[in-house]
């Protein structure tokens, strides 16, 4: 079961038939980028999760099942080396800063690319935007953190 | 001393001895059991015994204080698990990770169980079952995320040695089957990596999504000998990648000298590594920064300054110029402050390590 980052427990929980609109509406924007929503689905703790290729990049989606749908979209790069940890943490700051709706962060021994957003007034186009430019980040920086600093890509051997 | 009622002391001064590298590992074991005696709360019993048993996992009257713990725990109609094993179970379910059920192997006879790092996550506490027996605790006691391996304790013990023999995997191809924890066999075929010179991950001809559960499915030859584990890596084909017996030889022995040589390390749950830190008073792992978690029911130890400065690397090279931070450079560039170096010789160069 995989877990949401930043379970909002303090939250009230949205009622049920808000949720199901919000999961309606996300498996509407995932068919509309050519992800097909079943196929992609995971187990999640709380809420929906999905998980798909896009290019080189893995990509996860989660719906928090709050009052306020909160839409998380990550991407796990790589796995943090053995050495050298200092340099690349101060690297990944200095990458933060350059980055457009999406940060670099880590989760356990895994750097994530991330980005998290209100459900409401979401779209289908702003949606692909994201993941776009999320699969773009991901592709670009993986190998090159991976050069630099060594480090496992995440998922590969 | 704790029938005089001064059982804080004496816990205290039995928690020194068990963390004292100058005794050995029967010492520290005894000192673990008496430590037990100093409190009634059956959780810290239980903790103390288990620490007992690592000090000296072949001692049996431990193995049998721990065993009657648990079954103490345990719900009613539960057996208590045997101890130890006459046979060696082909395969291990885990359960409790943070990716979902998983299967693993024990690798030596004291119960040690390999599994996948992916499957476990930042879980500390899992358990493991093994068909018809009753669920067993276990403890992640190193992960290796590198190579998608965790290694755990387990309280079981083996009458035999696990058939793993690092270099049954000949060249060429090789026929292996893959037996999961819920049963399934996998035919398939195994070979070296060809891209990995270090010859850690084996090529198999399985797709991911045919794995029934996150991992750390052993790989067995047709005579049973272990060739590796399975993973949900892939390859540049998208094949699941296995994990050589012989890296999970190599990474299970390097973690027993770890622990040999530095009986105070813990875990690091974001790491998987073995961190000193929280023995002389840290809070963050000194390998990958994280924080580190209190041990249940132990007092954080105060603060050891220049020990951990020596720990966290600060002591090497001059100051930074700019800052006076000696932290170290990288590409040129204080890893403080990111000014430039005047010249290796003022920072340190050593810390460059590129």
């Amino acid at each position: 079961m995989r877990r949401l980052f930043k379970p909002r427990a303090a939250a009230a929980p949205q009622p049920a038939g808000t949720l199901d609109l919000s999961l309606r509406a996300l498996e509407g924007i995932l068919s509309a980028i050519g992800v097909e929503p079943a196929a992609a689905r995971m187990a999640v703790e709380s809420g929906y999760g999905w998980h798909f290729q896009r290019g080189s990049a893995l990509i996860e989606l989660y719906l928090s099942p709050e009052a306020e749908g909160y839409l998380q979209v990550l991407s796990p790069i790589m796995h943090l080396p053995a050495s050298n940890l200092l340099a690349l943490y101060r690297r990944l700051l200095e990458l933060n800063l350059q980055l457009t709706n999406a940060a670099l962060g880590l989760h356990e021994d895994v750097v994530y690319l991330y980005h998290e957003r209100q459900l409401a007034g979401l779209d289908a186009a702003e949606a692909e935007a994201i993941l776009r430019q999320l699969s773009e980040y991901a592709d670009e920086l993986d190998d090159a953190l991976a050069a630099e600093f060594g480090g496992r890509l995440y998922g590969r051997g | 001393m704790m029938q005089d009622g001064e059982a804080a002391a004496a816990a205290t001064r039995l928690r020194q001895l068990a963390r004292n590298p100058e005794l050995d590992a029967s010492g520290r074991a005894a000192a673990y059991v008496w430590l037990a005696e100093t409190r009634d709360e059956h959780a810290f019993k239980r903790r103390c015994l288990e620490l007992a048993l690592e000090c000296e996992p072949g001692n049996r009257q431990i193995q049998q204080g721990l065993s009657q713990l648990r079954a103490r725990a345990q719900p009613a109609g539960m057996p208590a698990p045997a101890t130890p094993l006459d046979y060696v179970p082909a395969v291990v379910g885990i359960e409790g990770g943070i990716n979902g059920r998983a299967s693993g192997v024990f690798l030596k006879a004291s119960g040690m169980v390999a599994t996948t790092s992916y499957a476990v996550g930042g879980v500390e506490r899992l358990q493991a079952r093994i068909e018809g027996e009753s669920a067993v605790p276990a403890r992640v006691i190193r992960r290796f995320p590198m190579v998608d391996l965790a290694l755990l304790s387990t309280p079981l013990s083996l009458a035999r040695k696990p058939p793993l023999t690092p270099d049954a995997l000949g060249e060429g191809t090789t026929a292996a089957i893959a037996i999961s924890a819920d049963g399934a066999r996998l035919r398939c075929q195994l070979r070296r990596h060809s891209h990995d010179q270090a010859g850690h991950w084996l090529q198999t001809n399985l797709p991911p999504l045919s794995l029934p559960d996150a991992g750390g499915i052993p790989l067995y030859a047709e005579r049973g000998q272990l060739l590796g584990m399975l993973t949900l890596n892939v390859d540049a084909q998208g094949n699941a990648l296995g994990l050589s017996a012989a890296q999970i030889a190599d990474l299970a022995q390097r973690c027993q000298r770890e622990r040999q040589l530095n009986p105070k390390a813990a875990l690091c749950r974001a790491c998987g590594g073995l961190a000193l830190a929280a023995s002389y008073g840290g809070r963050s792992c000194e390998l990958c920064g994280a924080a580190l978690e209190a041990i249940d029911g132990e007092q954080p130890a105060p603060a050891q300054r220049e020990q951990l400065m020596r720990l966290y690397d600060e002591q090497r090279g001059g100051p930074c110029p700019h800052c006076g931070a000696r932290v170290g450079i990288y590409r040129g560039a204080c890893l403080r402050c990111g000014g430039a170096a005047a010249g290796d010789s003022a920072l340190g160069a050593s810390r460059g390590r590129r």
